[in-house]
């Protein structure tokens, strides 16, 4: 006997059979009833409140998410108006120190200049003119008659005579004496001038001054909003790291781009040095070589640029000696340098490789192959990219520092966006349970629906002859 | 910080590094051709092209099956190529050269000792310490028997695969044919029962699955 044949109430009937389970199961379904539905809507409540705790712990979680890449940020933000602002300062001070050790020089050059206008000046004043009462008895000489004494005229006539000479020759004298004067005032000219030029030079430097103090002041407004950490600035530094990661991240992938076409350069060569059939764990050693010379290159680029002050990775190198800071940079560009050689020469015996490669690929299909063009272009072209590409990959240093300072803010929000969708995700799931559960029971019910009919139509009849009992009583 | 350029130094060279190929075990490879095909163009299209897939470190080497006893006489050339490219280049030109200057002494008439070749085939293979080994035959083993003393000698062929390339072999009688392939069936068993592995080539492209370059 099967299990089939266990089902056959009636034999030879199936569908008797099945109705009769039918039955069966909607009689048990019945009376199971209000447990199903205290079970059903017990566990959609369940389900719900679970989903609801979840999305509130899931909400709560992001507000903390959001609470600390605020913090970050603003910190972040703290830090780089601080910098900029000491490096504003820094400015001014190099400015004033450069123009101020100029003023005593400045000064001393007005002094002397104003000294010599001084001096010619004094030496321009103009000698004093003709007295007027030697004028005047020109004047009387001139005015007496000439037909009077025969004896006085003579006289009077050689008096007016030496008279009027000597007028000219003090006449002449004195102008000869007010062209000299002129001469020295001209000679003054190029003094004023010299003054003038140094009067504008301290100007144009008090201006320049005066716009670097201008974006002092712009950045210390900024850092004092970021300070109060105000809303504007947590927007305004969000969209600024945004948009600095993205910038960055994209610089990034054309220095990886660069860093791949320089180990494809050395890796065919590099087996010439360290053999081509040999494998560290499961990559070839000459790979692992040339990634290796590349990642020290790296290295050294992000130490020239940390000493050097452009960028601020490390801390550690951040706080070398001053003095020492130019001498490690030397050594790192020196180091990279040679990095850059061995590099250019790999790419020349690269080019020879696959020169003889090809004439052995030709030889073995007994062909003879078009000859390049020119044979010492691309083998130069090769070594001029392999020797620059190691300090062209020196300045991905500044976009990997953007990227690193603001990659844990983006990644902040990216968290954060994330678990406010999972919250609401967690939020509509549990309403779509609650939702179910009641479905369930509608559902439920439509199963059974023969039983709860009878027992609805057997209601209506109790509650209508309570009803016509009710209605008697008072009779 | 400092852990993050870490993390992308590594992220940078493990995606440099997947650039590269992936490892390669070490491989060696034997080819063994009956003299009568040696100047056949299958033959020099499957020199051709062990030339140019072996790669710096691996093993190669050529014999000929020309008389009715093999014996290390009969091996053509045989080269490990050196671990550095340049040297690899003139390596393979010179095996080259001497597989090209080879002059085989005339085919007896009787049968060929592919058996004994194979023999010394696995036997060279394996003093490589290689841990890919390929036999290549490029015979007809469907004319061929394994002769009955040998058929019992124990092979040890662990790790070792044996390619044998389908010759012309002229037109065969449908009895001809079935006795051919119950031979090669018997080759196949005979490497199969020594640990080996048995695979068949019809086509020399599918050379370059089995058998990859660079």
């Amino acid at each position: 006997m099967s299990h089939h044949d266990l089902l056959i109430i009636w034999p030879g009937s199936p569908l008797l059979s099945v109705l009769l389970w039918i039955g069966v199961a909607v009689a048990l379904l019945y009376l199971a009833r209000f447990p199903a539905h205290r079970a059903i809507i017990s566990f959609s409540r369940m389900l719900h409140g679970a989903l609801r705790l979840a999305s509130r712990s899931t909400l709560l979680l992001e507000r903390r998410v959001v609470v600390r890449t605020r913090e970050v940020m603003i910190n972040a933000g703290v830090e780089e108006r601080e910098l900029a602002l000491e490096r504003g300062f820094q400015r001014i001070a190099e400015a004033v120190t450069r123009d101020l050790s100029g003023y005593p020089a400045l000064q001393r050059t007005l002094v002397e200049q104003s000294g010599e206008i001084d001096e010619e000046y004094r030496n321009s004043a103009l000698l004093p003119p003709p007295p007027p009462g030697w004028v005047r008895a020109v004047e009387v000489l001139a005015k007496l008659p000439a037909e009077g004494d025969a004896s006085i005229v003579p006289i009077l006539n050689s008096i007016h005579k030496t008279v009027e000479s000597q007028y000219h020759t003090a006449m002449t004298d004195y102008n000869r004496a007010v062209s000299e004067r002129q001469a020295i005032l001209k000679r003054i000219m190029p003094h004023w001038r010299k003054v003038s030029e140094t009067l504008d030079e301290m100007g144009n430097r008090i201006k320049r001054l005066e716009e670097r103090a201008k974006l002092v002041d712009i950045s210390l407004a900024e850092y004092e909003e970021i300070r109060s950490q105000s809303d504007q600035a947590a927007r305004t530094l969000t969209a600024s790291s945004v948009t600095r990661f993205f910038t960055a991240a994209a610089f990034l992938f054309i220095a990886l781009v660069g860093v791949v076409l320089n180990f494809h350069l050395i890796a065919l060569p590099m087996s010439e040095m360290v053999g081509g059939g040999s494998y560290i764990g499961s990559f070839r050693s000459s790979s692992v070589a040339a990634l290796v010379i590349i990642l020290v290159e790296l290295a050294m680029g992000i130490c020239i640029m940390e000493f050097l002050g452009i960028t601020r990775l490390f801390p550690s190198l951040g706080q070398v000696d001053d003095k020492m800071r130019p001498r490690l940079a030397l050594i790192a560009f020196v180091i990279l340098t040679v990095l850059a050689g061995v590099e250019a020469s790999l790419a020349y015996v690269r080019d020879q490789l696959a020169g003889e490669l090809q004439v052995f690929q030709q030889s073995l299909a007994q062909t003879q192959g078009a000859q390049p063009l020119s044979t010492w272009i691309p083998a130069t072209g090769q070594m001029v990219i392999a020797f620059v590409l190691p300090f062209a990959l020196t300045f991905g240093a500044i976009p990997l520092e953007s990227l690193v300072k603001t990659g844990r803010t983006v990644l902040g929000i990216t968290v954060a966006a994330a678990l406010r969708w999972a919250a609401f995700a967690l939020r509509a799931l549990g309403h779509l349970f609650l939702h179910l559960g009641r479905l369930g029971v509608q559902l439920y019910d439509l199963l059974i629906f023969p039983p709860l009919w009878v027992e609805g139509l057997l209601r209506y009849r109790c509650r209508r002859a309570e009803g016509f009992l009710e209605e008697q009583a008072p009779q | 910080m400092r852990w993050a350029v870490a993390i992308l130094f590594l992220a940078q060279a493990v995606g440099i590094a997947g650039c590269t190929e992936s490892v390669r075990k070490p491989r060696a490879a034997c080819l063994l051709i009956e003299s009568a095909r040696l100047r056949s163009a299958q033959a020099q299209a499957v020199v051709n092209y062990f030339l140019s897939a072996l790669q710096p470190g691996e093993s190669f080497g050529i014999a000929c099956l020309g008389t009715g006893n093999f014996s290390d006489r009969d091996t053509i050339a045989s080269v490990l190529l050196d671990a550095r490219p340049s040297l690899t280049a003139q390596q393979k030109r010179l095996l080259k050269k001497k597989f090209d200057e080879f002059n085989p002494s005339p085919q007896p008439a009787g049968h060929l000792d592919i058996a004994g070749a194979l023999l010394y085939a696995v036997a060279q293979l394996g003093e490589t310490n290689a841990e890919e080994r390929y036999v290549l035959i490029l015979a007809d083993l469907g004319k061929e028997q394994i002769p009955g003393p040998v058929k019992d000698f124990p092979l040890q062929m662990e790790g070792c695969r044996v390619i044998p390339i389908t010759v012309e072999n002229g037109e065969l009688t449908g009895r001809q044919q079935a006795a051919a392939l119950k031979r090669l069936e018997a080759w196949e068993d005979w490497v199969e029962a020594g640990g080996g592995d048995w695979q068949v080539v019809n086509d020399l492209a599918l050379l370059g699955t089995i058998f990859p370059g660079s």
